[in-house]
């Protein structure tokens, strides 16, 4: 279990985290979303005890975390990097013997892993040959080749093709599964919908809502509906009973103003367009953030 | 500590396996062969090639034999009774070596003439020189009315034999002026060339670290000060192994190859002279390495490492400056504070050490500070480290840099 509570830290001109509480509980995936400078890397190099809170505390099982800690954890960068001359054996093997004394078990688990993935030519390869989406699976394995506890994934699929999304998904929610802590960063919110449990949204350096993913659905309200149609919707967005309207490519998902009825809509609708699904649905995390995020980021950029 | 060594491992892994690494091991020991004996061969052996011809214009007619006799003495030949011209032409064809031009009243002569087609081959001027004036001082003598055999057997001159006189009063035979020199010299190009690679294999290392974003994960793993401490242990053995392979050999060459064959070679080239290279060695390593890799830590990119670097490299070329002058005079006050300060202290002690033998007090003295400063240094170094690996995106200025040492 990892405990945060209440951590701020602030550097020379920014308040990069402002007193920040979660709770991460064993064999849960829980997601750190937020945008860009948000203080997701801040946290979590927090929690790695590469940089010290200035206020709060972590707390890994209970207790304080300390230098040993390091070695129960696995993290994967969002910049990542490895030695460019190094066989990729070698580089995982090293990586893992940073954390772990048991070389055998490094052993087992590079192979395993470098199987799954489809690696198994490339181990005697240098890093260097490697492709863009082959190194970052390569860095995903450096990061769990010591079966660590606790997991970071610091925006684990950016630049992976849709297959080996897929993979990594998979194979993320089987560590969950086998009880490891995950903690998931991302400003992709359809990849943190389809992983986590729970999520924590961050905004310049402050919590903006938190809780299961079925909570923050909750907490927005069941006035959202996604209608699928032929025909031209420009006129949508000016109906009365709509507040806010987002136009996806086949279809636009709809936040009704308080008050109105689902039906009212539907009648305003279905005379001037041919509808071809009409639900009423949680609203996506995707829509959440930008409500909750990008509606306060435009009010500060006037 | 545990972790310490293992990134000591394998940052000497990746090191030996570089290929630049195995050529400098390979070469180095032809590099210090040739700094240490070529040119004392090329001194005693470069003399002036037999038959070589001079052309001589207005050779007085009553020394024409004598002159004649003497250049043949110095492997000269006289060439003498065609004009001016036609010896240019010759000289431009390599048919003479150089033109001799003499004054009309040779005997009073200021001066005497020598054309050549560099102006630089000191050999045959001075030669020349010492033949002409030679007998010239000789003709004056005979015409003042002196017997030339007399004037011969009384105007000899004596050569002057210098050798180096050991502490325990024994002359150290062979230990020429020409023999030290060019220890002394290889040895402290050899330090001065190899803590100048490590220390910038270390920067470099250390901003590829950051360049590469490598340091993220190194960092999830070990300390600040762990990480820095692995690459200047690692790199630091790669150092010791290829020292290790070069005294190898150079005890190889003078116990058993140059016995052998009969090779001229130093004998300032002995195992307790390399016994304090490799001393030097590693306290210049320590300090140098310790302080790149700061300045590795803080730096953007290689270019701003090497903006930042200058003054390090300025220390590391001063003592090779007055390297030639601390050789000849080793006791000058200034030859003395620069074989105490630290960061010029291993390169000009050693040359101390090589020439004069000084008190053992005074090289552990030197020593001693070398080992402060390293401590202080390091101390300093992993400060800065701690601030500099984590900070990026701005071109830090030295102050700057140096101001992190408070936090």
């Amino acid at each position: 279990m990892l405990d945060v509570k209440r951590v701020s830290k602030g550097f020379t001109n920014v308040q990069a985290v402002d007193s920040i509480s979660f709770t991460a509980q064993k064999g849960e995936i829980f997601g750190l979303i937020g945008p860009n400078g948000a203080g997701k890397s801040t946290t979590i190099r927090m929690i790695m005890n590469i940089i010290a809170p200035d206020t709060g505390e972590i707390l890994f099982d209970g207790n304080p975390i300390c230098e040993k800690d390091k070695d129960r954890i696995g993290y994967l960068p969002e910049e990542r990097g490895m030695y460019k001359k190094v066989k990729v054996k070698e580089i995982l093997t090293y990586f893992g013997s940073l954390k772990s004394d048991n070389k055998k078990g490094i052993q087992e688990k590079v192979d395993y892993w470098l199987k799954r993935f489809d690696l198994e030519d490339w181990k005697n390869r240098k890093v260097q040959e490697l492709s863009k989406g082959m190194s970052q699976k390569v860095q995903f394995i450096a990061s769990v080749a010591h079966d660590p506890q606790f997991i970071f994934f610091d925006e684990p699929f950016s630049g992976l093709d849709p297959v080996s999304s897929d993979l990594l998904r998979d194979s993320i929610l089987k560590l969950g599964r086998e009880g490891k802590t995950i903690l998931f960063s991302t400003h992709i919110m359809e990849q943190a919908e389809k992983i986590c449990n729970r999520i924590l949204l961050l905004n310049k350096g402050k919590e903006v809502l938190s809780g299961s993913l079925e909570e923050v659905k909750d907490k927005y309200g069941k006035r959202t509906i996604v209608v699928e149609f032929d025909g031209k919707g420009d006129f949508i967005n000016t109906l009365p009973m709509v507040k806010h309207c987002i136009t996806y490519p086949r279809y636009v998902e709809i936040e009704l103003k308080e008050g109105s009825a689902p039906d009212h809509l539907l009648s305003a609708l279905v005379n001037k367009v041919s509808i071809r699904r009409f639900e009423i649905v949680s609203p996506s995390l995707h829509k959440i953030f930008i409500d909750t995020i990008g509606g306060k980021k435009e009010s500060r950029d006037e | 500590m545990n972790k310490i060594f293992k990134i000591a491992k394998q940052e000497l892994k990746m090191t030996a396996a570089n290929k630049a690494f195995v050529i400098i091991t390979l070469l180095g020991p032809f590099i210090i062969l040739a700094l240490a004996v070529v040119p004392s061969l090329l001194i005693d052996k470069t003399g002036i090639a037999e038959g070589t011809k001079i052309g001589v214009i207005g050779v007085p007619e009553d020394l024409e034999e004598a002159m004649t006799v003497a250049f043949q003495e110095n492997n000269l030949e006289l060439v003498s009774g065609i004009s001016i011209e036609q010896m240019k032409t010759l000289l431009f064809e390599d048919a003479l070596q150089g033109i001799l031009v003499l004054p009309s009243d040779f005997l009073q002569a200021e001066n005497y003439l020598y054309y050549s087609k560099t102006g630089t081959d000191m050999m045959i001027s001075e030669t020349l020189s010492g033949i002409l004036n030679h007998l010239a001082v000789t003709t004056r003598l005979e015409k003042a009315g002196f017997n030339p055999q007399e004037v011969t057997k009384l105007s000899f001159k004596a050569g002057m034999v210098v050798r180096k006189l050991g502490k325990t009063g024994e002359e150290e035979a062979g230990q020429g002026f020409s023999d030290i020199f060019f220890t002394s010299f290889s040895f402290v190009m050899l330090i001065y060339m190899t803590v100048l690679l490590y220390g910038q294999m270390i920067g470099r290392s250390v901003v590829t670290e950051k360049t590469s974003k490598t340091v993220e994960i190194m960092l999830s793993s070990v300390t600040p000060k762990q990480m820095m401490f692995g690459k200047i242990l690692g790199l630091g053995s790669a150092g010791l192994l290829q020292y290790a392979s070069w005294i190898l050999l150079a005890l190889v060459l003078v116990k058993i190859v140059g016995p052998v064959l009969n090779l001229p070679l130093p004998k300032a080239l002995n195992p307790g002279n390399l016994l304090y290279l490799v001393l030097f060695f590693i306290c210049a390593y320590f300090l140098y390495s310790s302080a790149y890799a700061a300045l590795g830590a803080a730096s953007e990119d290689e270019q701003h490492l090497g903006q930042l670097a200058m003054p390090l490299i300025i220390f590391l070329i001063i003592p090779l400056m007055t390297l030639t002058s601390v050789i000849m005079n080793p006791k000058t006050p200034f030859a003395q504070v620069l074989s105490y300060f630290p960061l010029t202290s291993p390169i000009i002690m050693l040359a101390r050490v090589l020439v004069e033998e000084p008190p053992l007090w005074q090289i552990l003295l030197s020593f001693f500070i070398l080992i402060l400063s390293i401590l202080l240094m390091v101390y300093l170094a992993a400060k800065i480290f701690r601030v500099g690996i984590l900070l990026s995106g701005k071109r830090f200025k030295l102050q700057e840099i140096i101001k992190w040492i408070r936090y």
